[in-house]
């Protein structure tokens, strides 16, 4: 069976003169040449979403001063919180009740509550879809972070992206299908965008990661240092044309032959991807939609406006990550009002702007955007003026990709501890994701260690209710 | 579908590996549909639990469903519609199931889908419910649990063989028509068993040498001296730390670095390299702590051996530190079992493992075991929600121990002055005097402190369990959940090789690791298990393909003779490694050429049969390694700690100048060094006895851009300079460093017109140089070893 694929194919790159030389340098028959584990593939059902973009805030952005308006909250505030002490609080922490410190006001048609910390996000109220009821496993940032990223809070499993590229494939071949713009190495750090099992070609690439500026990222070894595009070429040609002396001495070996188009592919990826990265072209208006031109807001806007770029150019899976090198920016125990003002200030004109260019450019319909951290913040003080993790209840939001906008899914109770109606956990939001995208959480599985293998484990259920 | 196929062969996985749909269909739709609707509507009345089987019917197992009950037959597989079964879902007439209440339409749907497909059921009465029931003891029913065999060597006509390996091997090609490929070619042959045997290639004297040597043992003198080299174990060794999920690092939430792994890494390297009997590296690591100890130095390495327990990944900051401990014990039986036995016993941590006969109780057997050895063991980085690990001190060489001591002394000295002169300061500043003075003293003996606190040697520590004060027995989680506990199981080992006679006693003072130590090498896999990734790595795939799993769903053995013969010889030739080594490579079957006549290709695609040679990619040590060796700045020095300074919180350090074996890289679990990462070296928090093979681009990227692929190059261009000459013998100079042969007369013709293509000022002709190196080292020929 292989002998004759092999053949096969080899046959037809000869006749359709797919040498090397004229396919890469001509950038012609790429579609054909560039058929490989990424290849597009159909869904289980019809997806109402082409691709993901995941804005992943790290550290935990607290619920209640965001998305999860809270009014008993305020009424009670410096008030012991009047129900048993919830479970996990650090040592010594007395259940004080702690209001917002902001005002939160009704955007859109649809009325949503949004706090003053998002006011530009706000005005895309009726674009989001909130999920007030999350909860998730993990107390810690280390387990909320890969509970979140690969559905297993202590094992090694494939990410979230990497099954998604492996159900679907990417639609771009000349890029990766799942890219992640300057992920965090604390809390699992690659393990949040690994393939673990998966086949490699599943993992996320990664640009740059956490502490490193936007305008630095770039992909691992794409430039060719000192030497010149001519030298570059010609190098390729000699070797291409060694390892094509060796495939026929060989008498066509899969592997040999594999390796010769990973350097067709990787030769187009030195040519695509520059372009991809390069935001020279861009507009002065767009520019300015996600805040670049702003001290505050450069960094999170270009990760931001990178993201539209691949998304456009047909990349998969996109994460976005708010961190820095020291780890968590959300994480505020202390100083809450400080730190969610800084943080809030960095994201959310860029995220607004994200919005507003998807859907000037027709793209919001059939990308999900995916807001949220590991995990939400108590409504309870943490020393003086800080709030604890708080994993039983919190808010992540979607948008575009086939969800309800201006719709509002759950609700923790009344002051915003624990998620209690419409709830939806993590293995939840996984299996919806994949719904959106076409792909069925229960089918799409893998065969590691004699068992197969999910995004969900045994778990996962759909929510419907928030489909258009 | 089509191209899918093709490029999944292209890229050597399996078609299984690549497509969702393609896997065993049936099985399936029967675990995720039928299975669990029987287990929550049927079973209480349907199976060896219900307090009253009705109607003589089980559903409970593959037998039962076949047999049918009172009223006969339930099902006909293939006809949903002449099914009793079906009838009675439907709740048409008599009998009406469940009673309670008709099932969904979907439901019901899919139990006639079911019955269409045949009704697949991969349930075994015996396998699952043997501790349970009185069935029958069925440890004959599945070839891994039986005991080893002792099978002939088959007689062949033919000349062919070199040695018994062969006898097995010949013996099956021609039961299949087919025939051994030629031999390889003696460059070839060398170049291979460099690469299996150290993880270095010969240099192009070695490479002479043989040829030269035209005496019959000229292959076995190489080998010898090949197995006797140090090199030897930091090959082999690396195998063990794949499997060990050796790290330098904790990885998970909080990457703490495990400052004293390097000790177990350079433990494991020794004991390739003196041949420690396999039995005895067993045991070692498993309960090395428990085990007598002769000399202080044994003692050491006993101990050390047994961070093979600590180094898997933990969730260090769980606050439930009760479910962090059970999650500790489940990750070291999953190890241990995948490691040694090859089974994955994971599964029945939450309910019976559904394909092997691993009850639940005989993991909480386990598990009381491993939750009465101390792993988790107090707290570090200043935080006491952050949990450590178990170590041990390790003994200290009498003069250094004799200068801690006195430095210990001085220490003390020191503090108790420093406590007067603080006190002294403090009511001087009470009296408001003048404290000048004191405060100079004060000053000068901090700095003493300090510096005899440098100067002080450091206690050596492994990382390494112990026994916990009162060893008990564990009690079963419901569903794996920690504080839903069951009843309790007496610590112990695996049933499914229960004859009675080799299930020992445990001491109930102790944890019970030793008795299960020296039980578990005394059972038929794990011989089995070794020999086979010896040859898996050796031959490129082992006899069973599926090296980590001897299961129900692994793979059959291709050869089962023949790997019962191994692990019997393995045994009785005191568990040496490195005789089985020989033996396989003096084979003639490892000494075959790549090449596939027609008819192999045709017969034999995927080489089941060992009748030629894997060609197989290099592996990311070995391309390193040989990179830094043919550029000749590759620094043998070996072992040793080489995170030193690396702090408290692992972070991936600049590894430029590091030009030491890449076995002695640091593993940092969450950043791990990219030239292996992109070489599919495995995840080290995984246990990995076989590692993926891919051609990424990355991959490519890097041989192309990379300063590491780069400055070896420029570095070999300047070994090859060296020996004055023409430009072909430079060709030739660099292809037999390279890839270890000569140019072909067309290779040398096509290497001189890449030349001519180039201008010749100097510089531009050195660059032309670099770049032909490169591309040799980034050639299929380089990253492949045939």
């Amino acid at each position: 069976m292989s002998e004759t694929m092999t053949i096969s194919r080899r046959e037809l790159l000869r006749q359709t003169a797919c040498g090397f030389g004229y396919l890469a340098l001509a950038g012609l028959c790429a579609e054909e040449a560039a058929a490989n584990p990424l290849r597009p593939r159909p869904p289980h059902r019809t997806a109402t979403a082409k691709r993901v973009i995941f804005l992943f805030m790290h550290g935990g952005p607290s619920h209640v001063d965001t998305f999860d308006y809270k009014p008993r909250l305020i009424e009670r505030d410096g008030k012991t919180y009047p129900y048993e002490t919830p479970p996990n609080l650090s040592k010594g922490t007395q259940p004080i009740l702690m209001k917002s410190p902001w005002k939160f006001r009704q955007y859109g048609e649809s009325g949503l509550w949004i706090s003053d910390l998002f006011p530009h996000v706000g005005r895309h109220a009726d674009d989001l879809c909130l999920l007030r009821g999350m909860h998730t496993n993990g107390q810690s940032h280390g387990q909320a972070v890969m509970k979140l990223h690969t559905g297993s809070e202590s094992l090694v499993r494939p990410s979230l992206g990497s099954w998604v590229v492996y159900g679907l494939g990417s639609e771009n071949n000349n890029l990766p299908g799942f890219v992640t713009i300057c992920p965090p190495t604390a809390h699992g750090g690659v393990r949040n965008y690994g393939s673990a099992f998966l086949p490699a070609f599943y993992q996320g690439t990664a640009l740059g990661s956490a502490g490193i500026p936007a305008s630095k990222a770039t992909i691992r070894y794409l430039d060719s240092q000192q030497r010149s595009p001519e030298r570059q070429k010609r190098l390729l040609g000699y070797l291409q044309e060694l390892n094509r002396g060796h495939l026929e001495r060989a008498q066509n070996d899969a592997g040999i032959e594999g390796v010769i188009e990973s350097y067709e592919l990787a030769f187009r990826m030195q040519s695509a991807a520059p372009q991809v990265l390069d935001l020279s072209r861009e507009t002065k208006e767009t520019l300015e939609l996600y805040g670049i031109h702003e001290k505050a807001t450069e960094n999170f806007g270009r990760q931001c406006l990178l993201a539209r770029r691949f998304a456009e150019a047909g990349v998969r899976f996109i994460e976005v990550a708010y961190s820095n090198a020291g780890g968590a920016p959300w994480d505020q125990h202390g100083n809450l009002r400080k730190g969610h003002e800084q943080h809030a200030r960095a994201v959310d004109k860029p995220i607004a702007g994200l919005l507003a260019d998807l859907k000037a450019r027709g793209l919001l319909d059939d990308t999900l955007v995916i807001w949220g951290g590991e995990f939400g913040r108590t409504p309870i003080t943490q020393g003086k003026n800080g709030r604890d993790h708080n994993p039983q209840g919190y808010t992540m939001w979607l948008a575009g990709g086939g969800v309800k906008g201006g719709f509002s899914y759950g609700a923790t109770d009344e002051f915003g501890y624990y998620a209690e109606d419409g709830k939806v956990h993590i293995h939840d939001l996984h299996a919806t994701i994949l719904y959106l995208l076409g792909l069925d959480h229960e089918r799409l599985t893998y065969r590691y260690a004699g068992r197969d293998f999910r995004l969900t484990d045994i778990y996962g259920r759909i929510v419907h209710d928030i489909i258009a | 579908m089509y191209s899918h196929r093709f490029f999944a062969i292209a890229l050597g996985l399996s078609v299984s590996q690549m497509l969702p749909a393609a896997q065993p269909a049936g099985i399936e739709f029967f675990e995720s549909k039928i299975r669990p609707v029987l287990v929550q509507h049927c079973y209480s009345c349907h199976s060896k639990d219900a307090k009253r089987l009705r109607g003589g019917l089980r559903l409970d197992t593959r037998e039962g469903v076949l047999r049918g009950g009172d009223s006969g037959k339930i099902i006909v597989p293939g006809k949903p519609s002449e099914s009793l079964l079906i009838q009675a879902l439907r709740h048409r007439g008599e009998p009406a199931m469940p009673p309670k209440g008709k099932l969904p339409d979907s439901v019901i749907a899919d139990f006639e889908r079911w019955i269409a497909l045949g009704a697949p059921d991969p349930r075994r009465e015996t396998a699952v419910s043997r501790r349970l029931s009185n069935a029958p003891d069925d440890r004959e029913d599945f070839w891994a649990f039986r005991p080893l065999t002792k099978p002939a060597i088959p007689t062949v006509d033919s000349p062919w063989p070199h040695n018994e390996v062969d006898h097995f091997i010949l013996d099956k090609l021609q039961s299949k028509g087919l025939a051994p490929a030629e031999d390889a070619d003696r460059f070839v042959l060398l170049r291979r068993v460099y690469f299996d045997l150290i993880g270095l290639p010969p240099t192009p004297e070695q490479l002479e040498a043989f040829a030269r040597d035209k005496s019959p043992d000229a292959f076995a003198k190489v080998v010898d001296r090949l197995l006797a080299s140090p090199h030897f174990g930091e090959r082999w060794g690396r195998h063990w730390l794949d499997l060990a999920r050796y790290a330098d690092s904790n990885g998970g939430d909080i990457n703490a670095t495990y400052t004293n792994a390097w000790r177990y890494r350079d433990y494991v390297i020794e004991a390739f390299n003196e041949d420690k009997p396999y039995d005895e590296f067993v045991i070692e690591q498993l309960a090395g702590d428990l085990l007598p100890a002769k000399t202080d130095a044994e003692r050491d390495e006993q101990l050390i051996a047994t961070g093979f327990l600590v180094l898997g990944a933990k969730m260090l900051s769980e606050r439930d530190k009760e479910k962090l401990r059970m999650d500790v014990v489940d990750e070291q039986i999953d190890t241990v079992g995948r490691v040694f036995l090859g089974l994955t016993l994971g599964c029945a941590r939450c309910h019976e493992h559904k394909f092997d006969p691993i009850p639940v109780e005989d993991y909480y057997a386990l598990a009381g075991i491993f939750r009465s050895t101390l792993t988790i063991s107090g707290s570090i980085l200043g935080n006491v929600v952050i949990s450590g690990w178990s170590k041990q001190r390790l003994s200290m060489p009498p003069e250094l121990a004799a200068k801690r001591q006195e430095l210990e002394k001085q220490l003390a000295q020191y503090t108790a002055q420093k406590t007067e002169a603080q006190q002294l300061l403090a009511s001087l500043k009470k009296q408001k005097k003048n404290t000048a003075d004191t405060e100079a003293k004060l000053k000068e003996l901090i700095g003493r402190i300090d510096e005899l606190k440098r100067k002080m040697p450091p206690i050596p520590m492994a990382m390494a369990v112990r026994d916990v004060p009162s060893p008990s027995d564990c009690r079963i989680t419901i569903r794996g959940n920690v504080h839903r506990l069951g009843k309790t199981v007496p610590r112990g080992f695996l049933t499914l090789f229960e004859d009675g006679t080799i299930q020992p006693t445990i001491d109930p003072s102790t944890s019970g690791r030793l008795e299960l130590a020296r039980w578990l090498v005394r059972t038929p896999l794990v011989p089995r298990v070794m020999v086979n990734r010896i040859w898996h790595h050796l031959f490129g795939a082992g006899l069973v393909r599926s090296v980590d799993d001897f299961g129900n769903r692994g793979d059959r053995p291709s050869h089962p003779e023949l790997l019962d013969y191994l692990a019997g010889k393995f045994v009785e030739e005191h568990w040496s490694v490195k005789k089985m080594i020989r033996r396989l490579v003096l084979s003639r079957t490892y000494q075959l050429s790549t090449h596939a006549t027609p008819l192999a290709k045709a017969k034999d695609p995927e080489n089941i049969w060992f009748g030629r040679r894997n060609r197989r990619h290099l592996d990311a040590e070995s391309l390193r390694d040989a990179m830094l060796a043919i550029s000749g700045v590759l620094d043998q020095k070996q072992g040793g700690s080489t995170i030193a300074g690396i702090g408290d919180k692992a972070r991936r350090r600049s590894t430029e100048a590091f030009f030491r074996r890449s076995i002695y890289l640091p593993i940092i679990r969450t950043d791990v060094e990219p030239m292996l990462e992109i070489f599919d070296f495995p995840n080290p928090g995984m246990v990995t006895g076989r590692r993926a093979v891919t051609n990424v681009p990355a991959q490519a990227l890097f041989l192309l851009n990379s300063p590491f692929v780069r400055q070896r190059s420029e570095e070999t261009v300047n070994q090859i300079m060296a020996h004055a000459g023409s430009t072909e013998e430079r060709i030739e100079a660099a292809y037999l460093r390279i890839v270890n042969r000569r140019p072909s007369a067309a290779e040398q013709a096509k290497a001189l017109a890449f030349f001519k293509a180039i201008s010749e000022s100097e510089e531009i002709a050195r660059e032309g140089w670099v770049d032909f190196c490169q591309a040799l080292f980034a050639s299929t020929q380089f990253r492949f070893v045939e």
